[in-house]
């Protein structure tokens, strides 16, 4: 375990040494952040037209969740989440196989699974450093918005539901790339076949629901874009959860056979 | 000193040089196939504790294969090879424990610190907490890179990246060092230095040094094993190899028995 952590300490290291971390984290939030103004900008549009129009009852039915805080977790960091994390793995194990360093893991006392692991457990790090980012968002609002009536202006256990969903697909989109990684020595490659996968599973969901029957319903539950919405709406799904978890234990299992055979290379 | 053709032994092997009964490095037979062309065909010698061999032979003779093999970064097609009594197919990470190695490109993290760097390696080879910190400072101080913690190791000249590499290969103080041509890329002043280190460390360390530059030879190891084309052609202590080959140069040695 600690040599496990050393790895994942070292990885981090040279994220934060150098400037992909903070270059990516900046494009992020300035992303994200356009996102969620716009978003902003819409709703209050609206709350205005509801009153010009003297229909105030209809103002009842907006809501910071629904109308802000969702749309901007699964429409918008999500498919940034696709693109992004591709390009933050996409050297972890690429890398070492280009520049050789390879030969220090295999030469040295240390197992496969320590090596996909502590790549791994960077990757999940910086997935959460990003939901921690888009954590910001619902806090802007709860201390600068007010709610109709009583309560607050956000419905929290489906923020943090959200967020749990936002980083179930991060974790998934590590895990891919993390797995694209480890079967070229090219990075630029890694990245790409990394979108691809990520994109063949996130447009699945539209090729299934155009499908009747068995094979369609089968591609729609293959598709990531379906265990999402559960969670968007603030339902806590167990069998998405069993689906994402599924998905990245596949992964990291391909990506610790792809490891075992450096050494047979 | 004129060409002597009959002095030319082909393909055999010289008489083994004497080994002890419990050899530090044993390798039986090793082959290594890449589909059809064999890189190292049948190679068999042995390694007593404390010896410092020189790996001679000319670029693509095998000896960074079989350095591969022994350290447990490749495996062999066939045969064997023990490390400190560990066998490298069944007890791989307890070779991998024993041996210190210096790859023909040292596995350098250009955007870490030479501390980072060290303290990295320190961690995959299980030195932890103060161990590792005192560990780091004579290493550092053993490769001559002690003033050299802070900087990045993009930042370095080769022969530091060279020195930064030898000093993890020492790191955890390993049984055996296997250095891949450990002098390329340095200067003159540093390639003495280097050379003087690798002979101080006889005795504690058993060394497997490969090489292409011949007075490197003579200067630091006591035997000298030459491979061509994936046999070995000779193996035997300088001396007697000079002896058995009329008296001629090492150079001359090498040359006739690597042409082919």
């Amino acid at each position: 375990m600690r040599t496990l952590l050393a790895i994942t300490r070292k990885e981090l290291k040279i994220y934060f040494t150098t400037p992909i971390a903070y270059v990516v984290g900046a494009l992020f939030t300035l992303i994200a952040s356009v996102f969620f103004w716009s978003f902003l900008k819409r709703f209050m549009l609206d709350s205005q037209l509801f009153l010009e129009v003297q229909r105030p009852e209809l103002l009842e039915q907006l809501n910071f969740n629904d109308r802000v805080i969702t749309p901007l977790y699964v429409g918008y960091v999500q498919i940034i989440f696709l693109f992004v994390l591709p390009l933050l793995t996409m050297r972890l194990l690429a890398e070492e196989r280009r520049t050789k360093t390879v030969e220090l893991l295999l030469s040295t006392p240390v197992a496969p699974w320590q090596i996909v692991g502590g790549k791994y457990l960077a990757a999940l790090t910086l997935v959460v450093a990003m939901a921690a980012i888009c954590l910001v968002y619902p806090l802007l609002l709860e201390f600068a918005g007010h709610g109709v009536g009583e309560g607050g202006p956000l419905d929290w256990p489906t923020v943090f539901l959200g967020l749990l969903g936002l980083f179930l697909v991060g974790a998934t989109c590590a895990a891919v790339g993390l797995f694209t990684s480890s079967i070229t020595e090219n990075q630029i490659v890694a990245a790409v076949i990394g979108m691809m996968v990520l994109l063949f599973f996130w447009v699945l969901r539209g090729v299934g629901d155009g499908l009747e029957g068995n094979l369609g319903a089968v591609l729609s539950y293959a598709s990531i874009l379906t265990h999402i919405e559960s969670y968007a709406r603030g339902i806590f799904s167990l069998g998405d959860l069993v689906y994402f978890a599924s998905f990245i234990t596949l992964c990291l299992f391909l990506t610790h056979r792809m490891v075992e055979s450096m050494r047979w290379a | 000193m004129s060409e002597q053709p009959a002095a030319r032994s082909t393909g055999s092997a010289a008489p083994q040089a004497a080994v002890g009964a419990n050899p530090m490095i044993e390798v039986r037979g090793l082959t290594k196939r890449y589909r059809d062309v064999a890189a190292i065909e049948s190679i068999s010698f042995s390694v007593a504790a404390g010896e410092i061999v020189g790996f001679l032979g000319p670029n693509g003779a095998g000896k960074t294969t079989t350095m591969r093999i022994l350290t447990g970064c490749i495996p062999a097609s066939a045969g064997s090879a023990r490390v400190n009594g560990c066998d490298v197919f069944e007890d791989p990470h307890g070779v991998k424990r024993s041996i210190g190695y210096l790859p023909e490109v040292p596995p350098l993290y250009p955007d870490l610190s030479v501390l980072d760097q060290l303290q990295f390696v320190a961690a995959l080879k299980g030195i932890r907490g103060r161990q590792a910190q005192r560990e780091i400072e004579r290493v550092a101080q053993r490769a001559a890179v002690a003033d050299q913690l802070d900087r990045l190791v993009g930042n370095l000249s080769k022969g530091y990246r060279q020195r930064v590499g030898i000093a993890q290969a020492l790191l955890g103080d390993p049984k055996v060092l296997i250095l891949d041509e450990p002098t390329v890329g340095l200067d003159p002043k540093q390639i003495g230095e280097v050379r003087e280190l690798i002979k101080n460390l006889a005795g504690e360390h058993t060394v497997v040094l490969s090489t292409h530059i011949l007075p490197e030879v003579t200067m630091t190891c006591q035997r000298v094993l030459i491979i061509a084309s994936g046999k070995v052609v000779a193996d035997d202590t300088i001396d007697r190899l000079i002896a058995n080959h009329g008296g001629k140069s090492l150079e001359e040695i090498f040359l006739s028995l690597t042409a082919q």
